[in-house]
């Protein structure tokens, strides 16, 4: 079976976790509970015919660059970066956050998120996609799942 | 040094060491923290996901020693904080990886109350500056449908949930929604928040830094050589730990201060109703300890409702119940239900 690292960065409280949980376990909690360090696990998909394990990491929201430590994206095949779309200061780092990982990992496949859109209107919605620089690969909802399998499953398709 | 006199003279500092073959079975452990004779011989990666990925991507890369820090992974036998180090050696031309582990759950702990606290004033800040900036301002829902909508929850119930350290910043936020108050308290807890954080960063690379024993292990990675049955030297691998790991982290008197300061300010529609008493002296416990006791009292205009009185002082309560827990101290909060008072009592050691 294939192995594959996948990361979850981006800012605190964007719903890095959330996603996780709700990957791994289809579960999801209101609270808030932050994560220091990093946290591992694993779960395997089934992609283009074969089965991928993909081994989960969920790292503490911190500034990308200076925070977080070289070690933890060693390796790593996939990224996925997510920001939370009612808060605009988490997009405001998006371009060089994503230049550093790419010079860091070259050839890493990077998943850019928008998450907590069941917090937004359609208008809100349209409105926080103008102010991000890059175009979202996923917009979704830790809470409902919505598009939560599909971005694992996109991400675990473009790694075989 | 042997196997044994190793891990009689790491069982104060929480350290071990595990050697992993080229297959990346568990060879070897000094069992410091972990009891490893159930996983000897077998791959590790089975037991813990971290080892799928992290064993061929260190032996992949060009480095000789890698460090992962405030590690939490899914392994029953290692249920805390640990920060890891994966080394590259050589034993009999095998390609082996010493695994040194390094048990900091303690003060990972606490660092992680101050790191959700300073997150949630952050998140807190980035709403009201969203709010004020919007041409909502009118838009009495905004808070309700940005956090968990606290209405019709009972001020009792609240502080029993506070009572049992389930109450978190945003379960009262959406009541607490005079802008004034949230920028002056928001203003005045960010700093205490940062100056929390750079207090605790000290601390813990004081922990990993200072009082730090070179140890040489060479002569333990031989044995388990010499178990091997082979004669040949292992290379020179000298690692290092903590010595003696200090147990509690201890807050500053002028941090409490401040925080103090802001469970006192003033909240939102208090001016003509808030009646406050506030006792508060420095003793020293039979064993010499400094402590601060505190008793302070507030009066709410209800007790049987949130009110954004009550949601403000229960905010600032929370707060200090974080702390006091991480630093070992006590706090009760009891309500009057004749005269509407909060009442909170507070204990502190102090350094
Ligand atoms: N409404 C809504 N809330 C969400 C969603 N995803 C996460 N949240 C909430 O946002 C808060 C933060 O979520 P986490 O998943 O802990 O965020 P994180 O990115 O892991 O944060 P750090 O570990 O501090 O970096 C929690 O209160 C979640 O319940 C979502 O899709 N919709
Ligand atoms: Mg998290």
């Amino acid at each position: 079976m294939i192995s594959k690292k996948v990361i979850l960065t981006g800012s605190f409280g964007v719903g890095k976790t959330s996603i996780f949980n709700q990957f791994l376990f289809q579960k999801f909690s209101d609270k808030y509970l932050t994560t220091i360090g990093v946290k591992v696990n694993k779960k395997t998909v089934e992609a283009k015919g074969q089965e991928v394990s993909l081994l989960v990491w969920d790292i503490a929201g911190e500034v990308t660059q200076d925070k977080v430590p070289t070690s933890y994206f060693l390796g790593a095949s996939g990224i996925i970066y997510v920001m939370d779309l009612s808060r605009p200061l988490t997009f405001e780092k998006l371009d060089s956050d994503i230049a550093y990982l790419e010079e860091l990992l070259p050839g890493a496949a990077i998943k850019i998120v928008g998450n907590k859109k069941d917090l937004l209107s359609k208008e809100e919605l349209l409105e926080a996609q103008q102010n991000i620089s890059k175009k979202l690969d996923a917009i979704t909802s830790a809470k409902t799942g919505e598009n939560i399998p599909d971005l694992f499953l996109n991400l675990a398709e473009e790694l075989v | 040094m042997t196997l044994n006199r190793h891990k009689y003279n790491t069982r104060f500092h929480k350290h071990q060491i595990v050697l992993i073959d080229d297959k990346g079975r568990l060879f070897e452990s000094c069992d410091s923290i972990f009891d490893s004779s159930e996983y000897i011989g077998l791959p590790l990666e089975d037991h813990f996901y971290f080892f799928e990925s992290e064993l061929v991507n260190f032996q992949k890369s060009a480095a000789t020693k890698t460090k992962f820090e405030k590690v939490k992974v899914n392994f029953k036998s290692l249920p805390g904080y640990y920060d890891f180090v994966l080394s590259k050696i050589d034993v009999n031309g095998q390609n082996c990886v010493l695994w040194e582990i390094f048990d900091y759950t303690t003060i990972y702990n606490e660092y992680l109350i101050i790191q959700q606290l300073r997150n949630e004033i952050s998140i807190i800040e980035q709403y009201v500056s969203k709010y004020q900036s919007s041409k909502k301002q009118d838009d009495d829902n905004f808070f309700q449908s940005n956090f968990r909508s606290t209405k019709n929850i009972k001020l009792s119930d609240l502080i029993k949930e506070l009572e049992e350290s389930k109450f978190d910043l945003f379960s009262s936020i959406s009541v607490w929604i005079d802008k004034a108050y949230i920028e002056k308290g928001i203003t005045e807890l960010k700093e205490c928040m940062s100056g929390l954080i750079d207090e605790i960063n000290f601390f813990v690379q004081q922990l990993k830094a200072s009082n730090y024993e070179e140890v040489n292990i060479s002569d333990y990675v031989s044995s388990l050589i010499a178990k091997n049955n082979n004669d040949q030297t292992a290379t020179i691998y000298s690692t290092s730990y903590a010595e003696g790991i200090p147990k509690k982290l201890f807050l500053d008197k002028k941090i409490i201060e401040k925080f103090i300061r802001i469970l006192m300010m003033q909240g939102p529609g208090q001016e003509q109703l808030v009646e406050k008493s506030l006792r508060m002296a420095y003793e020293k416990s039979f064993e010499g300890i400094p402590f601060l006791v505190f008793n302070f009292k507030e009066q709410v205009e209800s007790v049987s409702n949130l009110t954004s009185t009550s949601a403000c002082i229960l905010i600032k309560i929370t707060i200090l119940k974080s702390l006091v827990n991480m630093i070992g101290g006590t706090l009760k909060v009891k309500i009057d239900e004749n005269e509407a008072y909060i009442t909170t009592d507070l204990f502190f050691p102090l350094k």
